[in-house]
């Protein structure tokens, strides 16, 4: 077989068959349909990638709730007609439907028109003029996938994001159209927006705006970095991936946070972009921007990245390079009426002038998104600040190349399986663990942020040995904690908040199965040992379970937690808390913990703690190895 | 000025809530940006964000820079792409004119067809211009413009 198509006779044979094929070339509705049947072309994954189908149990069915994304009026359920009704449109008798069916569907019609005969001139291989416009500006143009990292003062963000951007070459990446797919809402009550955005009440549309926009919104006033990963998408690739965008133009599909959400809404278009790529096809049920990224590394698809510090991370790295006196001298500046030059000292070298005026400025640019400052107050400090560093030259190239940390796709993946054994009371358990989302704060840390948690339906089972019941220990349905550091320039809030079933020890001096919903808030700081020191207040509410039914307690929990760099990281903590409601008890608590990674998807921790709940004291020993998939 | 091309995919979804932002008036001052974010703060602001989509119909693209460094500065002036760009980052470029480089200023020379090699030239000639391009601090982004315009000349 090889060796027949080496041979010229069967090159020639190729092309006999190629020109018979152009001969019977035509653009008959009917005979385009029959073949296209023949072909069973509408079972083809192309085509149902480019109508967002996925295969249920009922059929085929589209993610895309908008009608007008079909031509037929049951094309959401049925491929086959809509095939038939695109391509009956594009070649049929009148002049206007085929304009409008190639201006409407490029994308469709562009791949019928390869799949079948049809001649040169037929409807279905028409330009529209309007979309070839916009591909030509497009089509020179790299395509790379944004990342901006986790937004924990956000519900809707704490997963991060991903986009798509255009970049046109030469050109300022701040120029380049940025695709997104979001929910539209008005909604300010965050709980509303979660629980219609998991239920699917929102309409999602992809939309386009410049980069700079959504630079200002994650870069200035989020305080996120954004990593952007280019992609080895080719002209013909990018092509494809504009013209199926141009269909999904003003295209409502309900939003869900979950899984039919901004990440895995932007899989189809790289799978349109790319035949054969099948990323949505891929995905796991619940899609999280980080495993999107990863789909697509898998996938060959990425080639390089480039890291976006956010203001919060240039203010830190312009202040790291200054002497404590300086950095003073910049919140001195930023915060005064007086002339800039009155606050630096006259020894002052015009490097690290300039220095301190770039970091007042950028200081005084976060105090105003942080609404602290009127805007014409910070106009006119901001405008002498600045004024006062046109006079001190350029700053070296090399001052603002802030180094990237570990980009996230280093990262560990996103779900996590554990198994452990240890005792508690003196009974010995071993127990299961399993996590869909997302990251502790002693999982391997290297692409993550650190000091930041977020678990979501964490299951534990435990046994306690042949012939005893598994027992239902714990479900975390979330569990977030948020441990930003304090510093002369930002002076943010630390968090946590956990709601979830457990079985724990109460007043009692037994382990009972109770609903709580716990938090606190509180601050933390970097030590100089090295790592965090944080305290938080600690609210706790028991339902269920407990002779009184319930159990509401307040106390402090405060602790350490070491650097995440390396394989070791230690935690310390100590919390007291007394119930005062209901099953009225203290509850008191010492603990260390220590975590080793062997990989960044394996790791190991051992944990100790000494706990006295009410009359009784005990003690807990666990070793636990995570593995992460 | 040049038909916009991708008028489509660059605006978004024209569902009438979001449309009262595309009356935006182009000409503001120092400090603009937390005005488009006012009251986007906290919880859904990711969400919220989509507000903005509609605010500023678009047309990234549209001109190929080529053709700009022929024009007359007055009509760059007029140019609505270099115009928008202005306004909205008002802070970040008086930020970057102050220390004479930085990515808002390379953007704006892109915008302006600044040939490649006259840019560090130009961009010295700005920072040291600070004072009389910003004035006071209620300069507004259509006199930063005209300035720039001026500078470039």
């Amino acid at each position: 077989m090889t060796d027949h198509w080496r041979s010229p006779i069967g090159w020639i044979l190729l092309a006999a068959v190629l020109l018979a094929a152009a001969g019977r070339a035509a653009c008959d509705p009917d005979a385009l349909v029959a073949q296209a049947d023949t072909l069973r072309l509408h079972e083809h994954p192309y085509w149902l990638t480019l109508l967002h189908c996925r295969r249920g149990l009922a059929g085929p069915r589209s993610l895309i709730d908008d009608p007008a994304f079909f031509l037929a009026r049951d094309g959401k359920t049925d491929p086959w007609a809509e095939m038939e009704a695109v391509l009956r449109a594009a070649t049929g008798d009148c002049p206007d439907e085929r304009d409008w069916a190639a201006c409407r569907f490029p994308a469709r019609c562009a791949w019928l028109a390869e799949r079948l005969d049809c001649a040169p001139d037929c409807g279905l291989r028409k330009p529209c003029p309007e979309v070839e416009e916009t591909v030509a500006a497009l089509a020179s143009a790299r395509v790379v996938l944004a990342f901006p990292t986790a937004f924990m003062n956000n519900p809707a963000s704490l997963f991060g994001h991903t986009l798509i951007l255009l970049r046109g070459n030469g050109r300022s990446p701040l120029l380049s159209p940025a695709v997104n797919y979001a929910a539209q809402t008005r909604e300010t009550n965050g709980l509303v927006f979660a629980f219609k955005g998991i239920f699917g009440l929102y309409p999602g549309y992809y939309s386009a705006m410049p980069y700079h926009q959504k630079v200002l919104e994650y870069s200035d006033f989020n305080q996120r970095d954004v990593w952007e990963y280019e992609t080895n998408l080719q002209p013909a690739e990018v092509r494809r991936l504009v013209l199926h965008l141009w269909e999904l133009r003003n295209t409502p599909s309900d939003y869900f946070f979950f899984d039919e959400n901004c990440s895995y809404n932007l899989l189809y278009l790289f799978d349109a972009a790319r035949p054969g790529l099948d990323l949505a096809g891929r995905a796991r049920p619940w899609v999280i921007p980080l495993d999107t990224l990863k789909l697509a590394k898998q996938a060959g698809l990425l080639s390089g990245v480039e890291y976006r510090p956010s203001k919060a991370t240039r203010v830190h790295h312009i202040a790291s390079q200054l002497p404590d006196g300086l950095r003073r001298a910049a919140v001195t500046i930023a915060d005064s009426q007086a002339a800039p030059e009155q606050a630096l000292p006259p020894e002052t070298a015009p490097a690290d002038r300039a220095r301190t005026l770039d970091l007042a400025a950028e200081y005084l640019q976060c105090r105003r998104t942080r609404d602290e400052l009127d805007r014409q107050e910070y106009a006119k400090r901001f405008v002498k600040v600045l004024s006062a560093r046109s006079r001190l030259g350029q700053p070296e190239a090399s001052d603002y190349d802030i180094p990237a940390p570990a980009a996230p796709d280093r990262g560990h993946d996103s779900a996590r399986f554990s198994l452990a054994g240890g005792c508690e009371d003196g009974r010995g358990f071993a127990e299961l663990t399993l996590r869909p989302a997302y990251h502790d704060l002693l999982d391997p840390g290297t692409g993550y942020a650190d000091g930041a948690e977020i678990r979501f339906l964490e299951l534990a089972l435990r046994s306690y040995g042949s012939g005893q019941p598994v027992e239902f220990t714990r479900l975390d349905i979330v569990r977030i904690l948020s441990l930003s550091p304090r510093d002369r320039f930002f002076r943010p809030l630390s968090w946590r908040i956990e709601a979830g079933i457990q079985r724990d020890w109460c007043g009692d001096e037994e382990r009972h199965r109770f609903f709580r919903l716990r938090g606190g808030a509180g601050w933390t700081v970097r030590v100089p040992v090295g790592g965090l020191a944080y305290l938080t207040s600690d609210l706790d509410g028991r339902v269920g379970g407990l002779d009184d039914g319930m159990s509401l307690g307040a106390g402090v929990l405060a602790g350490w937690l070491g650097t995440g760099e390396g394989r070791w990281r230690p935690h310390l903590y100590a919390r007291v808390t007394r119930y005062v409601l209901g099953d009225e008890h203290d509850d008191l608590e010492a603990g260390a913990a220590l975590r080793y990674t062997l990989d960044p998807d394996t790791a190991v921790t051992v944990h100790v703690a000494q706990r006295a709940v009410g009359d009784k004291t005990l003690g807990e020993f666990r070793l636990a190895l995570h593995r992460f998939f | 000025m040049k038909k916009l091309l991708v008028a489509g995919l660059v605006s978004v979804a024209a569902c009438g809530v979001w449309a009262q932002g595309s009356d935006l008036e182009y000409n503001v001052g120092v400090g603009l940006g937390t005005e488009i974010f006012r009251g986007q703060d906290g919880l859904v602001q990711q969400v919220l964000a989509a507000t903005t989509n509609g605010s500023f119909g678009n047309q990234t693209f549209a001109i190929s820079s080529g053709t700009l460094g022929a024009r007359q500065a007055e009509t760059l002036v007029q140019n609505k792409q270099l115009r928008e760009f202005v306004a909205q980052n008002m802070d970040n470029l008086a930020r970057d004119i102050a220390s004479g480089r930085g990515e808002t200023l390379n953007a704006v020379s892109d915008l302006m067809a600044v040939p490649t090699v006259a840019r560090d030239a130009y961009h010295r000639k700005l920072q040291s211009s600070f004072d009389r391009i910003y004035s006071s601090e209620t300069v507004t982004s259509n006199d930063v413009v005209q300035r720039l315009v001026e500078l470039r000349s």
